[in-house]
């Protein structure tokens, strides 16, 4: 114990030689604004999509998937996993761990390919139209419905394959630093290095020989954790990308789609953890700092790691409980993987009980860094309870796919992984740039509505999907969207307090010192101005859309079946529906026709999705208009009459 | 189908994943399947594997069928219903 207590004493930066140090510094920087651009600029399009669900300022059906497409895989890749992932470097320089060569070109490669893959993210949804959602379900890519071709979608498979490289890379970067001579392994075998960085030494000290002076640091477990399970994740995905890109050529090419959404869970489970376990390291170094004491940890720690090592990688299946076609073993793996992933709370739970107590009693620095840190494991435990209701099959069958779900990640990984991020990038981001932190109080203020937006935020998602709301819908039913209109002022706030966080970075930049301790004054003056310009530039984006909060007039008289259209869709449907002689044929008294050579829509009410088929393709003597009309003038059409059949 | 009568769902898709999601005509939820894909080599229009599910509804009315798996474009616009009607004997 002692070992740790002055561990924790000095920083070992300095046993790093001059330019190793300053290698890692400048690539940690650079990585972190980059990734903390890319966290902006997803923000963004987060705020679009949910005020567009809340019929505010509404953007077409295939934009809001495409825009929700380019918002997961950046806020999520782009943002958590590449933010703790530079930290991560950092963190092993501090305690002692230089990258070396290889290392450090594999760091490099790292940068770059992420860049490569985040750009290649956002050109192929937000401009080529490319919308089958950051989990591209195979083989939804291949079916653009005339938005997006083949091309696109091996251009958006390549740059995803590009951020899966830079994990491995990352991950190979990470592996070649802790086995170093840093590490206080007396072993030379790789492999016997590797258990010591997992802090198996701990566990069988005769087995894995650990030098007594040179205790392995906690944080470093994780890491060496993730480092393994990333590599082993990472790779059958990239087999599956390459077919992608393949199928988009060769068009016989295929892969079975329940084999192929397994390998996507194999990689989206741990993905999970590429961006929680380096959060672990990073509280595991942080907090024991700021709690002025040792982490409150034993050798327990390292059976928990042990079990993650393994558990982390068969725990797939939790996210396909409601899969279990005939003539596959799918639904006996699903209920086996229930007590893995049970399993995997322990490392939680020890994490959390050392984090908790590291902190109890202590004299605990209530700054902007020890705040966030606090509300970040406070986050990790109450968004792991409503994890452990998805964890279990029966309840998953009543939330699965609904935005129960949607409410649990926002509330991981913005307020647990991204407090982290915030903490590191408050803490860290000053030394790197040899600055002083600009203001602490309006990091703390930054943090604090940040953390109410969120709760807000997620608190009304969950309530929606607890009531059936349906998850990845541009347009919900109308019985789903007064919630979500009642959210927004929350996601708006939470928007908002970005530009706190934006502006004390600037400052703290370009070396400003706040002359004393912003007056609360000044900052609520501050905070006002961002609200207020938030709600103003919430209600201008409506307006300017020309649907105001007008949109949904009508709908409560809307039949079963329908949904709630916003009146420009409608509007244009009934003018396509004149214009293309829809009238001659059929009877709509909506549209003032009375037709009687095809069938009464007054009298079918047909659904917007047979309407959309019997448009597209035509049926006996209905003529197809696919290539008369867009696929745009289809679903407005097919809306139009939806709504108004009937009435 | 009839009220008080198990009822079983055959559920399958023929292009991509989709979710079948029952919910009363008020949008309560009842419960919700995956339905699977077919291999993309078969023809077109070739049916996936079926998933089977079963309910018993307990009253008449009208459900609600909605897809909550999430298949592209028109996601949001894959709505349909059906009717349970009421048990013989307990006919009004």
């Amino acid at each position: 114990m002692s070992a740790h207590v002055d561990e924790l004493a000095t920083d070992q930066l300095h046993t790093l030689d001059r330019g190793q140090r300053e290698g890692v510094r400048r690539l940690t920087l650079r990585s972190v604004i980059s990734a903390n651009l890319i966290f902006l600029a997803s923000g963004v399009l987060g705020l679009v999509i949910r005020d567009s669900q809340a019929d505010l300022g509404r953007v077409s059906s295939n934009e809001w998937y495409a825009i929700m497409t380019a918002h997961g895989v950046a806020a999520f890749i782009g943002w958590g996993a590449f933010a703790v992932m530079a930290f991560s470097w950092w963190l092993l320089a501090k305690l002692g761990f230089p990258l070396r060569r290889f290392g450090h070109a594999m760091a490099e490669a790292t940068y770059w390919l992420m860049m490569a893959g985040a750009v290649g993210v956002l050109v192929t949804t937000l401009v080529l139209h490319f919308a089958a959602s950051w989990v591209f379900l195979y083989p939804l890519s291949f079916h653009g419905a005339g938005e997006w071709g083949k091309w696109t979608t091996a251009i958006f498979s390549l740059s995803v394959l590009l951020a899966g490289l830079a994990i491995v890379t990352w991950c190979l970067s990470i592996l070649a630093a802790v086995i170093g001579p840093a590490l206080g392994a007396t072993s030379r075998n790789p492999l016997n290095r590797l258990g010591v960085a997992m802090g198996f030494g701990y566990l069988m000290p005769k087995r894995f020989p650990t030098d007594e002076s040179k205790p392995v640091p906690y944080a470093l477990i994780p890491l060496t954790v993730i480092g393994i399970d990333m590599i082993i994740a990472t790779l059958p995905l990239a087999v599956l990308l390459v077919m992608n890109i393949v199928q988009s050529f060769v068009p016989g090419a295929s892969v079975d789609p329940l084999l192929a959404k397994n390998i996507l869970w194999w990689f989206g489970h741990p993905v999970v953890y590429l961006l929680l376990f380096p959060a672990a390291a990073l509280y595991y170094y942080m907090i024991p700092r700021h709690a002025g004491r040792p982490l409150v940890a034993g050798k327990l720690i390292a059976v928990a790691w042990a079990i993650a090592v393994i558990a982390n990688v068969f725990v797939w299946a939790h996210h396909v409980y409601i899969d279990y076609p005939e003539g596959s073993v799918q639904g006996a793996i699903n209920i086996a993987m229930q007590p893995m992933t049970f399993a995997l709370t322990i490392p939680s739970a020890l994490s959390l009980y050392s984090l908790a107590f590291t902190i109890y009693r202590s004299n605990y620095k209530w700054d902007a860094v020890g705040t966030t840190l606090f509300l970040g494991i406070f986050s990790w435990f109450l968004a792991g309870l409503s994890g452990l209701v998805n964890a279990t099959v029966t309840f998953d069958q009543v939330v699965h796919n609904t935005l129960w779900i949607v409410g649990h990640f926002h509330h991981m990984a913005l307020l647990n992984i991204g407090f982290v991020i915030f903490a590191a990038t408050y803490k860290f981001v000053p030394e790197l740039l040899g600055k002083k932190l600009y203001s602490d109080s309006l990091a703390k203020w930054h943090i604090w509505l940040t953390f109410i937006g969120q709760i807000g935020g997620s608190t009304f998602w969950m309530i929606q999907g607890l009531q059936g709301a349906p998850r990845r819908w541009a347009i919900l039913p109308d019985h789903y969207v007064t919630l979500s209109q009642v959210a927004l002022p929350f996601i708006w706030l939470m928007g908002a307090a970005q530009l706190l966080f934006l502006y004390n970075m600037v400052q703290t930049a370009r070396g400003a010192t706040a002359k004393r301790r912003f007056s609360t004054a000044t900052v609520e003056g501050i905070v006002m101005t961002c609200v207020v310009v938030a709600l103003a530039a919430g209600a201008g984006a409506g307006i300017w859309a020309g649907i105001g909060f007008g949109g949904k007039s009508g709908s409560s008289t809307a039949g079963a079946g329908t949904t709630s259209m916003p009146a420009q869709l409608a509007a244009r449907g009934k003018s396509v529906f004149a214009s293309s002689g829809c009238g001659a044929c059929h009877t709509l008294a909506a549209a003032g026709a009375a037709g009687s050579v095809g069938p009464n829509l007054d009298q079918q009410k047909p659904p917007a999705t047979l309407v959309v088929a019997r448009v597209t393709d035509g049926k006996g003597a209905m003529p197809a208009f696919k290539g008369r009309l867009s696929d745009g003038d289809i679903q407005a059409v097919a809306a139009f009459v939806a709504q108004s059949a009937g009435k | 189908m009839k009220a008080g009568v198990k009822v079983e769902f055959d559920v399958y898709s023929v292009d991509v994943s989709h979710g079948f999601g029952v919910y009363t005509d008020k949008l309560k939820f009842l419960f919700q399947v995956q339905a699977a894909p077919p291999d993309p080599s078969k023809p077109a229009g070739t049916p996936g594997p079926v998933t089977k599910i079963f309910h018993t509804f307990k009253t008449p009315g009208t459900y609600k069928v909605l897809c909550l798996e999430f298949c592209g474009r028109d996601h949001h616009l894959m709505e349909a219903q059906f009717e349970v009607t009421p048990a013989q004997g307990n006919a009004s």
